[in-house]
């Protein structure tokens, strides 16, 4: 026998005659397989996209638009898809969608914004605008009454805004200029003034400030509510901390036209005097504006107001009374104006604690309309 | 008892596919599929009959022959009609894949091991030295270490080439040549020694 024959000799039987047949119907089984495989990866691909279409569409989203008028709590708001708003108590807001950004109109009230990078925003203020592209920053609008008002040429000049920045930069203006605020830094809008920049680091107030400025005093300008709010804050932390402590001795503080009534503490005379009359621009402001609405209006006003030590806020005016029988000191703008303007003072806090009453009068006469303090 | 009125013989001689139902196969015709398994088939089960009948029964055989078919299938459209390997080697490189991978599952005792008796009919049907002298030859191939085994099968029963062979095994020229001369040199031996009890 030759090799092959040999070889031969060991041979394989043959296969079923239905395994081509059973061939068959495994690979087209697998064929099936394939298919809805296929299939059920275009119905996925499908379903993918049309899902996340819907999610697109049915995805609750912020109103395009909205107008807030805040009372009570302070409310987060969220301005278009991005933007956060966080408006105090007496903020009055509206805003609408412009295209990638938000151009929104703050009439009064505090509102802290808080806007991601690249995101678009103009918050129009009472004679001008703030923009911003990506920063956190607060916006301060203290109007005036509307009974003063009344005769002014617009609402624009009786509106004081102060925008501090946190992060970020913004650009506050109005139509004839506009400046840069940074980081840290506060920018200013008075009535009848261009935007302003003030550099001092929110976070480097000396301990023993200089005699601010006019413009300093008016962004001192808070909203009622949001005083209140912190008195009665200041007032329970205090009954809290000073349950059973006896009060310390104290003296009261005068001068020139000054009467100060001693309380539990005490504060240098001449001190308050000088802060009472670096005040005076705004004094005279309201009383300028009352002259508006009244002509000839005058008499003297007398100012109650007691100046309490309090360990996180410094010296602080806890509460002004308005007093006098002239009828300067029964006009309710003038009062208002005047209530607000001494609640703005700010005063280093009475030595050893405790509280310093202070009574000062303001004398008002219509003098080429410019109002008179005390002599 | 197994079918044996009809043995395959050696298919070193088998002719390849068309190219025009081959084309049509890769494109997923189940006709011109059906074809090429019809083609295939015999060789394929051949192959791994003699790779496996020792531990592996007839269903398992055939089994693995679909499993072979079904991996075809599979790979198919990738197949190059003008590349290196013919379609038949290309077919029994993935049979004689499975047969391996087939063995070490065995050996692991992942499938029933079956010992397979020559078929009675066989050895009534053939004169009693032939008969010896397969016996011998069967039994000589299947004590092969596998990978030997495989080597010889592919050249001396499917006629495959050393090159065609070493792809098949994932191994180069030399240690195919290296396999089966020492594949051949054992059953060689056997054989003489068949004869020599004659």
């Amino acid at each position: 026998m030759t090799e092959r024959e040999i070889y031969e000799s060991y041979r394989a039987p043959e296969p079923s005659p239905d395994l081509v047949q059973r061939i068959a119907a495994a690979v087209e089984a697998e064929r099936a397989r394939r298919h809805r495989r296929r299939l059920f990866a275009i119905a996925a691909a499908l379903a993918l996209v049309l899902g996340g279409a819907a999610l697109l569409v049915l995805w609750p989203s912020p109103p395009r638009q909205g107008q807030v008028q805040i009372s009570g709590a302070p409310r987060s708001l969220e301005l278009g898809r991005d933007i956060v708003a966080t408006a105090q108590p007496g903020a009055r807001l509206s805003w609408s969608e412009a295209g990638a950004g938000v151009v929104a109109s703050q009439a009064s009230g505090v509102v802290r914004y808080r806007v991601p990078r690249g995101i678009p925003l103009e918050v129009e203020v009472p004679g001008g605008f703030v923009r911003v592209l990506g920063t956190v920053f607060d916006v301060e609008v203290s109007p005036m009454r509307r009974s003063l008002r009344k005769g002014a040429v617009g609402a624009a000049v009786l509106a004081v805004v102060a925008v501090t920045v946190y992060q970020g930069r913004v650009l506050l203006g109005n139509e004839e200029r506009t400046v840069e605020v940074g980081r840290n830094e506060r920018g200013e809008l008075k009535p009848g003034e261009g935007p302003r920049l003030s550099r001092r680091a929110l976070s480097s107030a000396p301990a023993s400030r200089p005699a601010p400025t006019k413009r300093a005093w008016a962004r001192r300008l808070a909203s009622r509510e949001a005083r209140r709010e912190l008195l009665r804050l200041v007032h329970r932390a205090r009954e809290q901390r000073e349950q059973g402590a006896a009060p310390m001795a104290a003296s009261g503080a005068g001068g020139r036209g000054a009467e100060l009534a001693p309380a539990t503490g005490s504060l240098d005379k001449e001190y308050i005097r000088s802060t009472i009359n670096e005040a005076i621009p705004l004094v005279k402001e309201c009383y300028e504006l009352a002259l508006r609405e009244r002509p000839g209006l005058g008499g003297t006003l007398k100012v109650r107001f007691t100046i309490g030590a309090e360990p996180e806020v410094g010296g602080l005016v806890e509460q002004v009374e308005i007093d006098g029988q002239d009828p300067a000191a029964l006009d309710p703008g003038l009062r208002e104006c005047m209530e607000q303007t001494i609640y703005s003072l700010e005063f280093p806090p009475p030595e050893g604690g405790g509280r310093v009453n202070v009574t000062y009068p303001f004398r008002f006469a219509v003098d080429k309309s410019k109002a008179q303090p005390p002599r | 008892m197994y079918d044996c009125a009809a043995l395959t013989s050696p298919v070193t001689d088998l002719a390849d596919l068309d190219a025009l139902t081959l084309g049509r196969a890769q494109r997923g015709d189940a006709a011109a599929f059906r074809a090429l398994v019809e083609r295939y088939h015999r060789p394929v089960f051949a192959l791994l009959w003699r790779m496996l009948e020792a531990s592996h029964s007839r269903q398992d055989l055939e089994d693995l022959t679909q499993e072979t078919f079904l991996r075809v299938f599979r790979a198919l459209p990738r197949f190059e009609p003008d590349g290196p390997a013919r379609l038949s080697s290309w077919i029994l490189t993935i049979a004689s894949r499975l047969a391996l991978n087939a063995r070490r599952d065995a050996r692991k005792g992942h499938l029933s091991l079956e010992r397979v008796e020559l078929p009675a009919e066989e050895r009534a049907d053939s004169g009693l030295r032939q008969q010896r002298l397969a016996r011998r030859l069967r039994d000589a191939i299947q004590a092969l270490p596998p990978e030997r085994r495989v080597v010889l099968l592919l050249r001396q029963y499917h006629g495959l080439s050393y090159q065609e062979i070493a792809a098949a095994t994932g191994t180069d020229l030399g240690t195919v040549k290296s396999r089966l001369s020492r594949a051949r040199e054992e059953v060689d031996r056997a054989i003489q020694e068949e004869r020599a009890d004659d």
